[in-house]
């Protein structure tokens, strides 16, 4: 690849106006050549043959391929992880809850063909499913239901789209519609409510309301949508190329800004208020969800209104010059009522019907796209037309001709005054989501791969390009992806196929000391890895534990309650903050309030993904202020004694019995001798050390203790891994 | 540390507690003990500060800088809201001669206005042997003059307070970036186990605007977030047990936590993750104690407390705090100091408008709320630290988002202004009774030896030991620098 070496000396232009008298940096143009295309993952996807499972292990075409790998390095796989963690470690994944002990043991009793398998259809039926990998999704697309900054306002109806999200995983939507939803959902001809909610997608990210620079604002708006696009769908990171030619893959600048042409047209989020500051635009960042009913509705109630005030104004001049104090007050009584009806009238008529935050474009005719010049919005180069990225495609897009057909909804958006669009995302949609592009269906199974193994097949799961891994099983990772596209996009196949792999079940133990030798980064998947729960599977567990979570689903979301000395971190202590019934507080985490300069400590320190910006990965820290956050927050209190409460109701007075449901009840498991011996001992010496605290010689030390047991139960090691 | 192990009711004896700390811990530390070992040179120095990605399982565990550092702390005082600098410490005499008198002058972004030029109500006058100029704003810390090292030609990129305060903080004007203090928490690592690596306080009046962005680790893991401390109250969120419960009952539930854990280890070798938590339990136990005796002064002189101001100062504006919260955490900051602590961040001014240094309205009023509140503290943090040999090693910096404009807004107000102002650093290896770069002759623009504030925090980084070209972290398809992607230069000239 060329590379120049004064791309390294470039400035970005984020950082302001200063660089607005520079001029354009002269050389050579960058050209994609077929070279560049032969790296490995811009290329077609070829269904690999499945190779022979000559071996009785390979259960699954999966194994097979993992095999091989394993046999050439003289490797054996691990024999498959006991029923019980199997079962416990299959919930987790797929719906992020560990199972109840009933089902524990329902399972570790069902000796009958199949018990497993029907486990796996049976989760990935249930609600929660869509909860659990619907959050991987809202980690990648930088979800948030506020701008940040300084006032760091909500993002009106930005949770119909996390919504949206679960829904669709739920119903098992095709991945390609998944896409063309996001991307286009209000240029397909089949345009619907959820379609167009889909496009949330491009409102999602942080947005500053008092710009320092407005031109350069906008242009950072399409940067987010074009970066967002390209690592989500694509696994490519282009921002290098807004300013200069990509310094690691083959993207020349130009592509960039064919890449953001198609874009061109999506209006930005706000609009002026003042000479500095910008609110949202109703208009131009929201849609209608209306039916041709409510629109009937709405234009008769206009229509009155509209009468009305051809009345009131009647009125008011039939008053004339009033004399008589009475006549004067009904006068103005009418001057007010006049008033406030043109305030309404004045409302932006999205706020009347049930709305979307969604992509609108201002009309079908976008602006010329120009590539800048170092990247500085003031600096325009030569104009570019909507392209694909060179070294993925040579043909030009077509940009289909919109609204031929219309269908009711889109008839709606008309009557309202919506808009029509350029058909250039559209274009881009159909690009990305079909089965010619090489990294659409790649990217997407390694993210699969990625959440059940903990790690993809590609380390770096929205890095795909030169500076991210090359996978460690090629061959695998392009079967996987042609069996996505062959099954019509459907992805619980594929969580299918992975999970009734034999490599799925293998334990994590690493106890094979070759494997440990040869491959002690495990890539070649000798073993399952061994995992620690992500922050919302461990607040949701501790709320299944004690029985009090609640799986109602959807709608604005949860402000769980937050201390005092939290709040006194912003600016204006509780701004934005709601507050939740204690039922609602425990709801599963993927619905609580994500706001951007303030987030709940106990999901921050537990590694949750940064609402600001895009995340393929979590990590898994281990540091002191998890421990105490874990021991001693007033959520830990309070569910530490509502599992206490639980287990008293449950087993009774009985120390035995209830140390036999705590453990149950928390790690779906008898304890064993050896544990019960050292609980037991726990529950005498939390006993004679707590009846200090009595008051009034209420008698409940025995209570304290097994409070004090249960709050230890739920900081295990065994309750946040899995395995 | 672990040397004094409180005994507890648990059978277990301190012994295996103490040997299972030498194998793992991870405390705000990471790899705690091991860290303990490594500064008393046990073992040898692997670690380099710019090998990426760091291991989440010890992310704090301590790192050898790229080179000898000048600075092992560093005491970064906030004034947020943007402080004056004509007002302060950058005397214009010009400015003060042509008072009143109207002039074409860019006032925001590109747009330049018609504004009326605001001499300094304050009086300015020559002080300590360097002769540098300070206002009669900071009666006590003019004492101090020949301690402070000046900036006086900063620049940043943005006139509002949102954007500005995340890149006075992080660098960069787009939020969801990491702060300088998780920069230097993932170059250094903690040098204290049972403290975190990077320390914030806030004002007692509220947070500055856009709040947690400013302390955010942005992509880095969070172990790299600023924890804050509290001077009055629960020290640290969670510190304490909500529920009714004795020290030696969590020694107790502690002890048997990590019995509990260790079987379950026993049964699944190789995961050196499982260790590091059982310890962490452990360093969050030895936390307990640990950080509200950081924070407990009352083991401090009267003099100490006198000398912060904590004691025996009252407030004379009606909305001023006086020097007492602010001094309290200075004097906190230097027992953090004294306890390893590599990064504390303060912030004046809480909230909005007079509740900080934001004096759109009048700019006098303002300084005589808030500068009452740090002068004395900081004269006193500054001979404190002097005292007792620490200010060699510490790095004060001093400043706010931006300054404030050379004209009046309203009539005796400043508007904002990242176009020139002023930052002073003290100790850790900078000159002292010093100043660098010049605004122009009316202290609106900088004008001579002019510096981006990518260049003061690449100075910052360079004076705790760090590269800013070499400390680098990969995210996205880039390796990040806390400077960005433009060209930034260690101010020079300000190292001693």
């Amino acid at each position: 690849m060329k590379i120049k070496a004064f791309i390294a000396a470039l400035p970005l232009v984020c950082l302001g106006s200063n660089l607005r008298l520079e001029t354009a940096a002269g050389g050579e143009a960058f050209e994609v050549t077929d070279e560049h295309r032969s790296f490995w993952s811009f290329q077609p996807i070829e269904r690999p043959q499945v190779p022979d499972a000559d071996d009785g292990w390979a259960r699954q075409p999966v194994d097979a391929f993992v095999l091989r790998k394993l046999k050439a390095a003289g490797l054996a796989p691990s024999s498959s992880a006991k029923k019980r963690e199997l079962i416990r470690r299959l919930y987790f994944d797929v719906i992020g809850l560990p199972p109840g002990s009933e089902e524990v043991d329902a399972f570790v009793a069902d000796e009958s063909p199949g018990a497993y398998e029907r486990r796996v259809d049976d989760l990935l039926a249930r609600p929660q499913y869509g909860e659990r990998w619907g959050r991987h999704w809202l980690d990648i697309v930088r979800y948030a239901q506020t701008n940040g900054y300084e006032r760091d306002d909500e993002k009106p109806n930005a949770w119909r789209y996390r919504d949206y999200v679960i829904q669709s995983l739920n119903e098992d939507k095709p991945y390609d519609r998944f896409v063309l939803e996001q991307l286009a959902g209000d240029e397909l001809a089949d345009v619907t409510h959820d379609s167009i909610v889909a496009t949330g997608f491009y409102r999602l990210g942080a947005w500053d309301d008092e710009p320092d620079d407005k031109v350069l604002a906008v242009w950072e708006e399409l940067d987010d949508i074009v970066q967002t696009t390209a690592e989500t769908f694509l696994g490519l990171t282009i921002g290098c190329a807004r300013c200069h030619e990509h310094k690691f893959d083959p993207i020349p600048q130009e592509d960039y800004y064919r890449l953001l042409a198609f874009f061109r047209n999506v209006t930005p989020y706000g609009k002026d208020q003042s000479a500095t500051h910008w609110e949202l635009n109703p208009d131009a960042a929201l849609t209608p969800l209306a039916t041709p009913r409510d629109v009937v509705e709405f234009e008769e109630r206009k229509a009155r209104m509209l009468e009305n005030r051809e009345k009131l104004k009647k009125r008011i001049a039939d008053f004339g010059d009033p004399k008589e104090n009475a006549e004067r007050e009904k006068k103005e009584g009418l001057k007010n009522e006049l008033k406030q009806l043109e305030k309404e009238l004045k409302v932006p008529h999205v706020y009347a019907f049930d709305y979307a935050l969604s992509v609108r474009e201002a009309g079908p005719t976008p602006p010329q796209t120009h590539v800048l010049i170092r990247g500085s919005p003031l600096a325009f180069g030569q104009e570019v037309q909507p392209g694909f990225l060179g070294v993925l495609e040579k043909s030009a897009p077509e940009i289909p001709q919109l609204h031929g057909e219309v269908n009711t909804f889109r008839t709606v958006l008309d009557r309202l005054g919506v808009e029509k669009t350029s058909g250039r995302r559209l274009a881009l949609a159909r690009w990305i989501a079909s089965k010619d592009n090489p990294l659409t269906a790649r990217v997407l199974v390694n993210r699969l791969w990625h959440h059940h193994f903990g790690r993809g097949l590609v380390p770096t799961p929205s890095d795909f390009g030169h500076t991210g891994k090359k996978p460690s099983h090629p061959e695998l990772l392009d079967w996987l992806a042609a069996e996505l596209i062959d099954g019509d996009w459907r992805i619980k196949r594929m969580h299918r196929h992975i999970l009734t792999s034999n490599t799925y079940r293998q334990a994590s133990r690493a106890t094979d000391a070759k494997g440990r030798e040869v491959d002690p980064t495990n890539s070649l998947l000798w073993r399952q890895n061994f995992r620690r729960l992500d922050a919302e599977a461990i607040r949701d567990s501790i709320l299944a534990t004690n029985g009090r979570l609640n799986l109602k689903g959807g709608g604005r979301g949860v402000f769980p309650r937050l201390a005092p000395e939290v709040l006194a971190t912003q600016s204006v202590p509780g701004k934005g903050w709601g507050s939740s019934s204690a039922e609602e507080q425990a709801r599963r985490s993927v619905y609580i309030f994500i706001k951007r300069t303030l987030t709940v400590p106990l999901m921050d320190c537990l590694d949750q993904a940064t609402p600001d910006k895009r995340q393929p990965a979590r990590s898994a820290t281990t540091v002191a202020p998890q421990a105490l956050t874990l021991l001693n927050s007033s959520f830990m209190e309070e569910n530490a004694t509502a599992f206490a409460d639980r287990v008293l109701r449950e087993a009774g007075g009985d120390r035995g019995k209830q140390i036999d449901l705590a453990f149950r009840l928390s790690l779906g498991r008898r304890a064993l001798e050896a544990e019960e011996r050292i609980a037991l001992g726990f529950f005498e010496r939390q006993e004679v050390e707590l009846v200090s605290l009595e008051e009034n010689n209420a008698g409940d030390s025995d209570r304290l203790a097994l409070i004090a047991l249960c709050r230890m139960l739920l900081n295990l090691n065994e309750f946040v891994y899995i395995d | 540390m672990f040397r004094n192990i409180e005994p507890g009711l648990h059978p277990d004896c301190p012994g295996s507690r103490r040997e299972f700390l030498w194998q793992f811990g991870a405390g705000f530390g990471g790899l705690a003990l091991t860290s303990l070992l490594d500064r008393d040179g046990f073992f040898t120095r692997h670690g380099f500060a710019a090998e990426t990605p760091r291991d989440t399982i010890s992310p704090l565990s301590s790192r050898v800088p790229h080179f000898a550092p000048k600075a092992k702390h560093v005491i970064f005082l906030f004034m947020y809201g943007g402080p004056p600098s004509m007002d302060t410490w950058d005397y214009k005499p010009e400015l003060q001669k042509h008072g009143g008198q109207e002039i074409d002058i860019e006032t925001r972004r590109r747009k330049v206005t018609r504004g009326k030029l605001f001499a300094s109500p304050r009086k300015f006058q020559q002080y300590g042997q360097a002769g540098l100029w300070g206002s009669d704003a900071f009666p006590h810390l003019n004492q101090r003059l020949d301690e402070l090292c000046f900036v006086k030609s900063l620049y940043a990129d943005t006139f509002a307070h949102g954007s500005g305060m995340i890149q006075m903080n992080t660098g960069q004007v787009t939020q969801g970036y990491p702060a300088l203090g998780s920069w230097v928490g993932y170059g250094l690592g903690s040098e204290n186990e049972n403290l975190p690596a990077f320390v914030v306080m806030v004002d007692p009046r509220g947070g500055p605007i856009a709040g947690a962005a400013n302390w955010s680790n942005g992509f880095m893991p969070a172990a790299y977030q600023g924890t804050h401390l509290r001077s009055k109250g629960e020290p640290i969120l969670d510190l304490a047990p909500k529920g009714k419960t004795t020290r030696r009952a969590e020694r107790d539930l502690i002890d048997t936590l990590a019995e509990l854990n260790r079987q379950h280890m026993q049964e699944r070798p190789g995961y050196s993750e499982l260790g590091a938590r059982i310890a962490s339990y452990e360093l969050a136990f030895q936390l307990q104690t640990a950080a509200p005796e950081a924070l407990d002064l009352s083991q401090e002189t009267a003099r100490t407390l006198d000398l912060y101001g904590i004691t025996g100062h009252k407030a004379k504006h009606a909305l001023s705090l006086g020097p007492e919260p602010f001094g309290r955490q200075c004097l906190i900051a230097r027992r953090l100091v004294e306890r390893g602590v590599r990064f504390i961040q303060i912030y004046s001014g809480g909230g909005h408008s007079n509740g900080n240094w934001d004096a759109h309205g009048d700019v006098d009023n303002n300084l005589n709320i808030h500068a009452p509140e740090v002068d004395r503290p900081i004269y006193g943090l500054l001979t404190d630290l002097k005292e007792r040999g620490l200010l060699d090693e510490t790095l004060i910096v001093w400043g706010g988002e931006f300054g404030r404009q050379a004209v009046s807004q309203g009539s005796v107000g400043r508007d904002h202004n990242p176009l020139g102002f002023l930052y002073w650093l003290a100790g850790g290896g900078v000159k002292a009774g010093f100043s660098h770069g010049e605004t122009d002759p009316l202290g609106h623009e900088a004008a001579v030896d002019r510096h981006h504030i990518r260049d003061l925090h690449a100075t910052i980084l360079h004076l705790m030991g760090l590269d800013h070209e070499k400390l680098t972290y990969f995210y996205g398809g880039l390796e990040h620098k806390l400077t960005g992607v433009q060209e930034a230069n260690v101010i020079h000239d300000v190292i001693a």
